[in-house]
């Protein structure tokens, strides 16, 4: 793990500011401990278990919801008021126009 | 409108494509790994309180795939943190403002591993996301302002800069607008005149020239003529036309943003003009003078920051509501909008806010806009700075909320003495030294030569595209208008993105592939329209002679 930690972090070095990697080595894991079994793994906070089964379990379970019930945020231009909704009346009616030629 | 009903289910995603996800950055990184495989995915943001669990997941999984996929072209990563949820709203709102503000109109959420306060940063960004998308400007708003500003230049008008001696100020600084709660608190204004500087903000004039009260300062910032909920109610000079009489303009000293027509300069003998940030007049002007940020939407905005940089130790807003009780009481009594257009203004209700005096308020979204870029100015102001909200309308965040009755000052200060904050920091210079070196004509020679590489991106994909490249065009166009002199950033790209944000957002929110498909080749198809009557107009405007 410290390996694939040093490996990670050499990368990280090349994408990220030095702020962030100064702030990123000073974090404090102390609290954590880990338990590899049956090719997933167990983490806890400590004694609590962070996640219901093992992480990379979790993590696809999720993955798969999000898959069949992605969760999204759409603003709405009809909603924003006059100002947007005035500037959308007259796209629309630009987009007609042409979609019309 | 509550926002937990925009937040659904069944956005449109084409063939798997994520322009935005925004992560909860908790959990040891598997997620991460599973995601980029499963969705294209162009731009992530993964913010948490700190980097502990960024750092646990470097113990557990490889991230040398995931870097790599987003070092592509059109592609970001982004770590975000702060152990205040609204700051850390704020770093992801600017963070995606970098990279495209249209994304803030569509964001996917994977909620891993979520708490109170993921929950909360996430009511933060969405509350806060439409302004991402507001005020980004447009061709002929940028253009009045760049001939406005070569005028006022060349009519020699006294100009506002800071320089290196700006200490405190201990005068008390009344900034007045005309919203309603200002009937309330006119009488203490009015008593209390010689014991502050009065500043009054557009249509606030009006309110203090019905009450027999003549501010120090007027400001202006409205270039165009003024058009409120449709309604044409003229120049800035017309309005104020009305109370250019019995020499009531004498010794009130003028402030306007450089943007404005010069006749509205010339109806006060003594003015000053300053410059805005970011835009297309104040482009042609050197770095060396001060170019005030968050200036808009309302002259408000621009007397706020400017007050805020002079290190005003007490700064009171009155009138300054930014929402309403009543919608049919909208402004003050004594303000044009109330007595010439009372029957035609309908604000309508955006959102409800907490009252400054307790209650809840109503606001529209330009007054949302008000209340949230003055936020956005206090919340990185001088500590030593106090500002105090004595408007009985929306709270104000990062002000004292105060009534009038509760305030007590006691050293009077001599016209003079209240004049000295502001103009000390006024001179009259040499034209020649103001504007940069590079003349008005190359600069719109640079702005041309944008232009006919954006018509060739355009030219290049009008026929062929669809909904699936829409997205990394709009980047492409976005990245390239990023990178130039704010001249072409104000011309073409307020323009450029409020068109193309529509467009996403209308795409986004079909699930009519074929009419998309349509619908975004016409898109290319108005933005060329669009860059052909640009270019046209330049050289009409600017180099004909030439």
């Amino acid at each position: 793990m410290e390996r694939l930690y040093k490996k990670n972090l050499e990368l990280f070095k090349l994408k990220f500011d030095k702020n962030f990697i100064d702030d990123l080595q000073q974090s404090e894991l102390s609290a954590f401990s880990i338990d590899s079994k049956n090719n997933d793994v167990d983490i806890y906070f400590g004694n609590e278990k962070i996640y219901p089964f093992g992480a990379k379990k979790s993590a696809t379970l999720q993955v798969d919801e999000f898959i069949k019930n992605p969760k999204s945020y759409s603003m709405a231009p009809a909603e924003m008021g006059d100002p947007l909704g005035e500037f959308q009346d007259k796209y629309a009616k630009l987009i007609e126009q042409l979609l019309q030629r | 409108m509550n926002d937990k009903k925009r937040i659904y289910s069944g956005l449109n995603m084409y063939e798997n494509q994520i322009p935005f996800m925004l992560i909860s950055g908790r959990g040891a990184g598997f997620h991460v790994e599973q995601l980029i495989k499963k969705f294209e995915i162009f731009n992530l943001i993964i913010y948490d309180e700190n980097l502990t669990f960024v750092k646990l997941s470097m113990h557990l999984i490889d991230w040398e795939p995931i870097l790599v996929y987003f070092s592509q072209k059109c592609r970001t990563i982004s770590f975000t943190y702060n152990s205040n949820p609204e700051t850390l709203a704020q770093l992801i709102l600017y963070t995606v403002k970098n990279i495209n503000p249209m994304l803030a109109t569509n964001i996917y959420f994977f909620n891993h591993l979520m708490n109170d306060f993921m929950k909360r940063v996430i009511e933060e960004v969405l509350k806060d996301g439409f302004l991402l998308v507001l005020g980004l400007g447009f061709y002929d708003d940028e253009i009045i302002s760049l001939e406005n500003t070569i005028i006022n230049i060349n009519n020699n008008y006294p100009i506002f800069s800071l320089d290196n001696n700006n200490k405190m100020c201990d005068i008390p600084l009344f900034i007045v607008g005309s919203g309603p709660s200002i009937d309330n608190d006119i009488e203490f204004i009015k008593k209390n005149q010689d014991k502050a500087i009065i500043c009054s903000a557009g249509t606030g004039i009006s309110v203090l020239y019905s009450n027999g009260i003549k501010p120090d300062f007027h400001f202006e910032g409205e270039r165009a003529p003024t058009k409120l909920n449709g309604i044409e109610t003229g120049l800035v000079e017309k309005n104020l036309s009305l109370y250019n009489k019995d020499g009531y303009f004498d010794d009130i000293i003028f402030a306007g943003l450089n943007v404005l027509h010069t006749r509205v300069f010339e109806l006060f003998k003594n003015k000053f003009l300053f410059f805005r940030a970011s835009d297309c007049g104040s482009s042609v002007v050197s770095d060396k003078f001060t170019k005030v940020k968050i200036t808009n939407p309302s002259v408000l905005n621009a007397i706020v920051s400017l007050s805020v940089i002079l290190k005003f130790k007490s700064i009171y807003l009155f009138g300054a509501d930014s929402g309403f009780r009543d919608n049919t009481k909208h402004h003050s009594k004594d303000s044009l909008y109330y007595t010439e257009h009372f029957n035609e203004i309908r604000p309508q209700k955006f959102k409800t806010i907490e009252g400054n005096f307790g209650g809840q308020i109503s606001a529209d979204v330009v007054l949302s806009w008000i209340r949230e870029n003055i936020e956005a100015v206090l919340r990185i102001k001088n500590p030593e700075t106090t500002v105090y909200n004595c408007s009985d309308g929306a709270k104000i965040k990062y002000t004292k909320p105060l009534r009038s009755s509760e305030i007590k000052l006691t050293k009077t200060y001599t016209k003079k003495q209240k004049q000295e904050p502001f103009l000390s920091k006024v001179k009259t210079y040499n034209k020649n030294d103001i504007f940069i070196h590079e003349t008005i004509e190359n600069t719109i020679l640079n702005v041309i030569r944008d232009i006919e590489v954006l018509e060739q991106i355009c030219n290049k994909y009008v026929k062929s595209i669809t909904v699936r490249e829409l997205y990394v065009i709009i980047q492409v166009i976005f990245d390239y208008i990023k990178q130039k002199p704010q001249a072409t950033k104000s011309l073409l790209g307020g323009t450029i993105k409020t068109l193309s944000i529509y467009t996403y957002m209308h795409t986004m929110a079909s699930m009519d592939n074929e009419k998309n498909n349509e619908f975004v080749k016409k898109y290319l198809q108005i933005l060329l329209d669009f860059l052909k009557h640009a270019k046209e107009d330049l050289i009409n405007r600017f180099l004909q002679d030439k």
